[in-house]
């Protein structure tokens, strides 16, 4: 069977709506109510559709004078990268397995990892086999998934104050989140450090006291800890009891700094593992590996979304000698993130959850992949098993579809 | 014996409200958001007196701990120690708080609203004589709501300027400049003009349609050139940094303003500080019709001084402030501003409602807000609703 041509790519901005206003984490203010799915349609002359998101490349953005993070850019990439290419012209496959990237993509999927989401999906399509099984064949039937939604929420509603976050997180536990994800580091900028430490413990002791036993809690201080390891110290103390399952960039990655870091751990005995890495744009950078071979970090998380599959799988070679798990992040990836992240999950041996961010519904069709009782199970269907509600994007999104041809740039 | 009013207590809470709508992005950026919020410093004094001010220029750059390193310098001042007050007129700064007023111009609210109820007069007074009575303004919050409501398209722009019409509004800035970064050119292109035309068509010709492209059409001069001569219909009342302020650029513009749409204004400056010798080039050969310095940023009498300059220069570029953030009391500062400044074209109003604000002197009557005779900056804090939302998060800086 000679495998379909790209002929058509479109690009379409998705609007992804939170549960409800998301407040500030410790570096940035308001998350907000909403991101943007920047979705990437890609259509063959056999009828094959593969689809991923750029919204790793829609965020490159620096001015007007350059094409990165622009619409313009993004088709450019995308024609020159895919238009005319086949679906078996990306991914190298031994034994049904996905084992690298093509030369002559390769600089394009390393810079861009997105893409390679959208050569596994078109592959595994055109195949009639999930990417479940091109990344290495199922590990697990169902994929944890925790909520990543608990940022600084008591700022939104001051009359509440620090209840608010083990309010929210009941929340959850009631959805069916099991695994639930705690935003820190108030110090870093919007509270003084020893105010924002106090706070912090109030939070995560409240929301350890509000879930009961029946939940695992982890904490993510976006590096708020930095310079302030005394307090950094006061909190592992102060929230031993929390039983916390990992900490995340308590501080910038640093050889000295975690090591200092594990120090305080023997010192007060918290087993958390620490985890890091989601804003590594060019995984593994020597950092990383240098934290995970001593033996530093217990999680690597570059975004799903971002550095793609093949990266991914690339990432877990390089861990292999490691006891590293792998944490993806899915941070402002909308709907598709947690996707991405499910059926990575499955195949992956040393994944450990998938973030989820909890959008609503929007341009995608319900499946089989149902979140319940803390985890999602498998999608079903070939390639990432994700299907457009047709009707809903015609009637709601297609107007700002842009579409570039093989040979024939054309817009609407 | 002149009265002490040194400060000797400065209250700071992140106070938070909403638009009631989702505000979408703009030509370069993310959605500007839902909720919204001021970081509130309530200065009090030995005498009794709270002067405020909205933080949010430093905490938008900083921390609170650096924040609280600026404030801190201030306690146990006299409020008449910053600025040269003669008369009940300030005349100059003091030098040794010149650095530290230039860096923090937010700060100069709260000075400013002090000084003025320690003198019983409004804080316009003590900038100069009243030149007006009110200020129009205009709803500044139509940004890239197509891509929030994408189903309706241009017309959710021109609904929610029509949503400003019936709540009082008589101008409206929208936001353009989709060709720059999240629309295809050509497809951005007409979507501008889409929004701009429709906006026109349903609000009707009395209302004042601003456009701020955020630099969107930088690189894209021929795209440029259309929009100008496809909205000339609709009469646009200014076009806001439509490209990146370059002298070459702004010749261009000019001509084709001129001859397509000679009544719009051409405005830009809100990211400087109206100093830098470009924004000079371009009122000198009558390119910049009006400058926009950003009023919390910039503060009260380094942006009385520039217009005073410009005024002087002979060149006939006005004062169009900036004012987002979520800029209640920021918009408040900006009328203050406008009662003394002839050049004075009309208040960028974020629309924004602070529930614990309390300025019943500041109408707001048919597009424009009258000028307060209250002492200060008129700006009461409920402080019973204070304490009870925000006492428990504030942070407190004493002598």
């Amino acid at each position: 069977v000679v495998a379909g041509r790209i002929e058509t790519i479109s690009v379409t901005p998705v609007p992804a709506f939170y549960r409800g206003e998301l407040g500030k984490s410790s570096g940035s203010d308001n998350i907000g109510k909403s991101c943007l799915e920047w979705l990437v349609r890609a259509r063959t002359n056999s009828g094959v559709e593969g689809l991923t998101v750029a919204n790793a490349y829609m965020r490159e953005f620096t001015d007007f004078h350059h094409s990165e993070g622009t619409v313009k850019g993004l088709l450019e990439v995308l024609e020159e990268v895919f238009l005319g290419r086949r679906t078996d012209g990306f991914l190298e496959i031994s034994d049904g397995r996905v084992v690298a990237i093509k030369s002559e993509v390769a600089r394009a999927f390393r810079h861009n990892g997105w893409m390679s989401i959208l050569a596994f999906d078109l592959l595994g399509r055109e195949k009639g086999v999930s990417c479940i099984e091109l990344l290495g064949g199922r590990q697990r039937d169902r994929i944890p998934a925790y909520d990543a939604t608990l940022f600084f929420q008591e700022f939104l509603h001051p009359e509440t104050g620090p209840a608010q976050v083990a309010r929210d997180a009941s929340e959850s536990h009631r959805a069916g989140y099991r695994q639930l994800k705690i935003n820190i580091g108030r110090g870093r900028r919007w509270m003084l450090p020893a105010d924002g430490l106090r706070r912090d413990v109030e939070v995560v002791l409240a929301v350890r006291e509000a879930l009961g036993e029946d939940a695992e809690i982890m904490v993510d201080a976006g590096r708020g800890y930095d310079g302030n390891l005394d307090l950094l110290d006061d909190f592992v103390r102060e929230t031993l009891k929390a039983r916390i399952l990992w900490m995340e960039d308590l501080i910038t990655p640093d050889v000295t700094g975690y090591r200092a870091l594990r120090r305080i751990q023997e010192r007060t005995g918290c087993n958390a593992w620490l985890v890091c890495g989601k804003d590594d744009t060019h995984p593994i950078s020597p950092i990383f590996q240098d934290l995970a071979d001593e033996g530093l970090i217990d999680g690597y998380r570059p975004d799903i979304a971002s550095a793609g599959f093949a990266t991914w799988q690339r990432i877990e070679d390089g861990l292999r000698d490691t006891n590293v798990r792998s944490l993806p992040s899915s941070f402002a990836n909308g709907c598709f993130g947690a996707r991405a992240g499910v059926v990575f999950g499955a195949a992956s041996r040393r994944f450990a959850g998938v973030e989820d961010e909890r959008f609503l519904p929007n341009v995608y069709k319900v499946d089989s992949s149902i979140f319940d009782d803390g985890s999602y199970t498998l999608p079903d269907g070939p390639g990432l098993g994700l299907e457009i509600d047709l009707e809903k994007y015609e009637r709601v999104y297609a107007a700002h579809e842009a579409v570039v041809r093989a040979g024939d740039r054309r817009v609407p | 014996m002149k009265a002490s009013h040194r400060i000797v207590e400065i209250r700071i809470a992140n106070i938070e409200t909403d638009f009631g709508k989702l505000v979408g992005r703009n030509s370069r950026s993310r959605n500007y958001g839902y909720n919204q919020r001021e970081w509130l410093a309530q200065f009090k004094t030995n005498s009794g007196l709270t002067g405020v001010t909205n933080a949010r220029p430093s905490m938008n750059r900083g921390t609170l701990a650096q924040l609280h390193g600026v404030l801190g310098q201030l306690l146990g001042r006299d409020v008449f120690e910053f600025y040269r007050v003669k008369d009940g007129r300030v005349t100059g700064v003091n030098p040794r708080w010149e650095h530290l007023l230039q860096r923090n111009g937010f700060v100069s609210f709260a000075l400013f609203d002090l000084m003025g109820r320690a003198l019983d007069l409004p804080l316009h007074a003590l900038l100069g004589p009243k030149v007006r009575d009110t200020a129009d303004a205009y709803d500044s919050t139509l940004y890239f709501e197509d891509l929030v409501h994408p189903e309706e398209g241009a017309d959710a722009v021109a609904r929610e300027a029509w949503e400003a019409v019936e709540k009082g509004w008589r101008a409206v800035k929208i936001k353009i400049g989709r060709p720059g970064r999240w629309f295809e050119p050509q497809m951005g292109l007409e979507r501008d003009i889409e929004i701009v035309q429709r906006t026109r068509e349903r609000c009707g010709s009395e209302l004042r349609i601003l456009v701020d492209a955020n630099n969107g059409y930088d690189g894209k001069m021929d795209l440029l050139e259309t929009f100008v001569r496809e909205v000339a219909s609709a009469d646009v009342f200014w076009m806001e940094e439509m490209i990146t302020q370059d002298l070459s650029g702004y010749r261009r513009l000019r001509d084709w303003r001129d001859r397509y749409s000679p009544t719009t204004m051409l405005v830009d400056g809100e990211g400087s500080d109206g100093r830098p010798t470009i924004y000079w080039s371009l009122m000198e050969e009558g390119l910049l019709d009006a400058i926009q310095p950003d009023m919390l940023h910039m503060g009260f009498w380094p942006f009385h001084n520039l217009a005073l300059d410009i005024a002087e220069s002979g060149y006939r570029t006005k004062i169009a402030p900036h004012n987002f953030n979520a800029a209640a009391i920021g918009l408040r500062g900006v009328i203050q501003f406008a009662a003394v400044t002839p050049s004075f074209v009309i208040a960028e109003d974020s629309t924004l409602k602070f529930d614990i604000y309390h300025d019943p002197d500041y109408r707001f009557e048919n597009g424009a807000y009258v000028v307060p005779d209250s002492p200060g900056l008129g700006v009461e804090i409920d402080q019973d609703l204070y304490a009870r939302l925000y006492g428990s998060v504030e942070t407190v800086l004493k002598t």
